[in-house]
């Protein structure tokens, strides 16, 4: 049979595959690590953009638990019921203001979110009963009575049945949009108090039906960060009293908490009132293997028969798998090894040969040859510096003739001992592990126009998404566009031209999607623009003794706090990456450093890996947070002139689109 | 159905205030906020030409949610109480932003103020960029960008309603349409239109909203449209046509992210849509950035009665 050519990985939000995904998500390798179905804590899950928190929740959400599409229920699943709850942002922020003081306005909220709840709880009794199989297994909801069961908190009716109720609470949320429609000019609504409400529902439904007897409710509150501060501190109060059957928990991005506080006098405290689990860093160390059977996953799905891949994609939705998954090391290779096949990559000295069989690149590296010689003044001819049977050294020499410390004589000589096999410093003293990549980067530098090889193959593709799904799945859909899942998979792959031109496409795309980053997102485009052309500077030191810088520090750390705020939004968008300093030059402070996200590099046309270190004065940090347009040029013409980078065109970095 | 507001448009090439508006006078002039020290050419000359030619002038703001008149917090019903037997009302549209254009007209309209005006003033020049050089403005927008926050009366919580249209209106600011996308997830399953300034104020400006956006275009499907830039009525009956072409009722949800005109047209359309879920505002209540245009190229009044 025909299949058309489908878009297998055009889909790259979890938001995109709707509520219900329990045939489309796949169970990362972490999962059995989270004990979020067993939780009778409150969880924060803290992760970046695109790590995978919004799928994670709506798998573990009713909709997906309880799918119509799951032909039998283990009785394991009515342990834990999930609520998901993803907030409308622009609708729950404005209740604030308008001459209704803060108590009000939580009460409002407090109401809008226990209606929310009180027909998601409704919405998953349903589900659980959304056939006549399953009614017939389950069933009962004759016997639930919600009018005895929440009727004293109104003043009106409550009706009895499932049915009428869910009816019953959709005219409230009505009535309090229309309310705030028209809130001049109407009283408020009758407003329910949340814990207390829910309570009396699931009660009942706990009372009532046999099969949900001790079932605990889970709330899951996804993009908390979004929230009001007073809005915040309702959830935290919520998760300070969480108890069975009701608990809470949320998602939210990095320094996504902005207050701690409850709404009485209290704070809420890691381990004492929640666990907190920090998605990325229980995706990074497996998250080549993860991405490699998810872009499987997305290829049988687009129509590719299950054959013809390393995977079986029942396996990769089922929690009993993962830990063979994980453990077994012939399929982690096959997995791997395929999605190479189909990802190519070229090794470094790969690319170092086709630089040298290049004539636009190796006249490149003829001249930063050239160059390095004649600042030492050496006679040496470049041509003794080209060995083909070596390309990578002879690539590296681009850059070590233009260290001061070295001479071109001793580089000629190390050149020659590689060359007969002896030891030498281009191996054995690390030179081609130091500035291998720098240089190849060097040498594509000027070439934007020219897809740099640097960027293609699975590794470089994973590495360049680092623990983002989101960005790999976007890199794979703009190499691969259209699939036809009739091909000869056996010999389909996508070339390195084709992947190393996506990455530069994806790059600019995703570096461009930084403006519509929260309140500050023009400050951060502008901050991800000036370390992208900073670091371009430093890459175009044909030295490269500071090779593939990609982050910095602040010396002691000193700077505003206008500047935090931005440095902390900074890290809560995945702009750069906030870790512990790792090597210190002089006796300091201990700091943080904070490393550009990876996916900009193709676009900057830097390394994708964390190189050397930039120390940025607090002063520059300063400028950078909360500086000008003029602060911004001032800083980059400096260092510009403190690295002499010669370019023809002063001032420009080639970074025309 | 005929549209509620029927809009006659006056334009005039020049710097200092036209001579056919010389002799015009109105009961009430709403001016925006005018102690900015950065206030540039055109807001000076709107506030003082509002001040010149109305018997009362009052100052409006609209900060942390809630409307101000002249440094007083006031509700709805205040605003009308302000408004009670005036019959003519100059709006200054350069100053005012979308919140208060919408309260202003709400409680006019209730008021039955018969002519309402809006004043709007073209700058000679926006700041131009240098593409691809260490110094790109491009590069470097530092204007602040916000979140998107209903209007109490205006909004809707848009995950308790079905899919309609979202209609877009864009300027020259490229975040603000990724913003609203990304802030709305749930906007990914309307129908969307990005509607451009066109004509533009002036020739090749569209160009500049066109690349500043279509980054956008190829994640999510959007139907272009287009209304002339400073046309608040071209911007007011687009909404209209879409309105009565949507013979579902579906809700439109509008976004004035472009020219002041169309955010005007915006506004009609709004106030005269008040029913739930039907018209609903999305705005994302920009900071006002002074130094970015410079002088006065062109004055628009727009005369506004209800039919």
């Amino acid at each position: 049979m025909m299949t058309a050519n489908r878009q297998a990985f055009i889909r790259n939000r979890a938001e995109e595959y709707g509520h219900d995904v329990w045939n489309s998500y796949v169970l990362p390798l972490y999962f059995d690590n989270l004990g979020l179905h067993e939780a009778r804590k409150s969880v924060v899950i803290e992760g970046g953009r695109g790590c995978g928190k919004t799928a994670l929740l709506r798998y573990l959400s009713f909709h997906s638990q309880f799918s119509d599409s799951r032909t039998t229920l283990p009785d394991t699943v009515f342990e834990t019921v999930g609520l998901y709850l993803k907030a409308d942002t622009q609708y729950f922020s404005a209740f604030t203001g308008a001459g209704i003081d803060d108590l009000k306005w939580r009460y409002i909220f407090e109401h809008a979110l226990c209606l929310a709840l009180a027909e998601q709880i409704i919405g998953a009794v349903s589900l659980i009963n959304c056939n006549s199989e399953r009614q017939q297994k389950y069933g009962k909801l004759d016997c639930l009575n919600f009018s005895r069961a929440v009727g004293g908190f109104s003043d009106k009716p409550v009706p009895d049945s499932l049915e009428a109720f869910s009816e019953w609470l959709r005219c409230r949320r009505q009535q309090l949009a229309r309310w705030f429609r028209n809130f001049d000019d109407s009283p408020p609504p009758e407003l329910y108090p949340l814990r207390e409400f829910l309570l009396a529902l699931i009660e009942e439904i706990r009372a009532k039906l046999s099969y949900m007897e001790k079932t605990v409710f889970a709330v899951y509150i996804d993009e908390y960060e979004n929230l009001l501060d007073d809005q915040q501190k309702l959830l935290n109060t919520l998760i300070k009293g969480g108890e069975p059957p009701l608990i809470f928990h949320i998602a939210m991005k990095p320094n996504g908490m902005r207050t701690r506080m409850t709404i009485g006098n209290e704070a809420i405290q890691e381990k004492a009132d929640f666990r907190k689990i920090k998605l990325d860093d229980e995706l990074r160390p497996d998250f080549a293997l993860f991405t490699a059977e998810l872009f499987f996953f997305l290829l049988v799905k687009s129509g590719l028969p299950e054959s013809l891949t390393p995977v079986m994609p029942h396996q990769l939705q089922d929690p009993s798998q993962i830990k063979s998954r994980q453990s077994d090391e012939k399929y982690r290779a096959r997995v791997l090894g395929e999605i190479r096949r189909v990802l190519p990559g070229q090794r470094n000295s790969e690319i170092a040969e086709s630089i040298l069989d290049d004539p636009v690149l190796s006249k490149r590296w003829r001249q930063l040859i050239s160059d390095g010689l004649r600042a030492q003044r050496s006679t040496i001819k470049p041509e003794q510096f080209l060995d083909k049977d070596f390309p990578d050294a002879t690539i590296v020499c681009a850059s070590l003739l233009h260290q001061s410390t070295k001479t071109a004589d001793e580089i000629l000589a190390e050149l020659k001992k590689l060359g007969a096999g002896d030891p030498s410093r281009f191996k054995e003293g690390d030179w081609i592990h130091h500035f291998l990549i720098g240089t190849l980067l060097l040498i594509y530098l000027p070439f934007r126009q020219r897809p740099c090889p640097v960027y293609a193959g699975f590794n470089a593709f994973v590495s360049i998404s680092s623990t983002n799904v989101r960005h790999f799945i976007e890199l794979c859909h703009t190499s691969i566009g259209k699939f036809d899942a009739d091909c000869d998979f056996a010999n389909f792959y996508v070339s390195i031209e084709d992947q190393a031109k996506a990455a530069f496409k994806t790059s600019l795309a995703f570096k461009e999607e930084v403006a519509g980053s929260g309140d500050m997102g023009n400050r951060l485009l502008a901050i991800v623009n000036f370390l992208g052309k900073l670091f371009r500077l430093s890459q175009g030191r044909p030295s490269q003794s500071e090779a593939e810088r990609t982050h910095f520090c602040i010396v002691n750390d000193q700077v505003s706090s206008n500047a935090q705020e931005v440095l902390n939004e900074a890290i809560k968008w995945s702009v750069f990456f906030e870790e512990p300093e790792s090597k210190v030059k002089s006796v300091r402070y201990e700091s943080s450093e904070y490393v550009l996200n990876p996916i900009y590099a193709p676009f900057f046309g830097i390394s994708y890996n964390k190189g050397r270190k930039l120390e940025i004065s607090g002063s520059q940090a300063e400028a950078m947070c909360t500086g000008s347009v003029e602060d911004f040029t001032k800083m980059l013409r400096q260092y510009e002139k403190q690295w002499s980078v010669s370019n023809p065109d002063q001032f420009s970095l080639g970074l025309e689109s | 159905m005929s549209p509620l507001f029927h809009i006659q448009s006056h334009s005039f090439d020049g710097v200092s205030v036209p001579s056919s508006l010389a002799a015009r006078r109105w009961d009430m002039a709403a001016i925006g906020t005018t102690n900015n020290e950065h206030l540039d050419a055109r807001s000076k000359a709107a506030c003082a030409f509002a001040v010149e030619h109305a018997q009362e002038v009052f100052r409006m703001d609209f900060i942390n949610n809630t409307a101000v008149i002249d440094d007083a917090k006031v509700t709805h019903g205040a605003i009308c109480v302000k408004l009670r037997g005036c019959n003519s009302l100059l709006i200054e549209a350069t100053t005012l932003n979308c919140p208060e254009l919408l309260y202003l007209i709400r409680a006019a309209r209730k008021e039955g103020v018969q002519t309402i005006s809006f004043l709007y003033l073209e700058p000679e020049e926006y700041r131009r960029t240098l593409k691809g050089r260490l110094s790109d403005y491009r590069d470097f927008d530092l204007s602040g960008n916000r979140r998107f926050r209903s209007v109490q009366g205006f909004g809707s919580n848009l995950t308790d309603i079905a899919p309609g249209h979202a209609v877009f209106f864009l300027g020259y600011e490229k975040a603000r349409l990724g913003q609203a996308l990304e802030q709305e997830e749930t906007l990914r399953d309307w129908s969307k239109h990005a509607v451009f300034g066109v004509p533009a104020f002036e020739p090749s400006w569209e160009i500049d909203s066109i690349a500043n956006n279509i980054q956008y275009f190829s994640a999510s499907s959007f139907e272009a449209r287009y209304a002339g830039a400073a046309s608040v009525e071209a911007a007011y009956g687009l909404l209209n046509q879409l309105m009565s072409d949507n013979k579902a009722g579906i809700p439109i949800v509008v976004a004035p992210l472009g020219t002041k005109p169309h955010t005007i047209g915006a506004a009609l359309f709004l106030v005269e849509h008040p029913e739930c879920d039907d018209a609903i505002l999305l705005y994302d209540h920009p900071q006002k950035n002074f130094d970015r245009s410079y002088n006065i190229r062109r004055w628009h009044l727009y005369d506004v009665v209800t039919t």
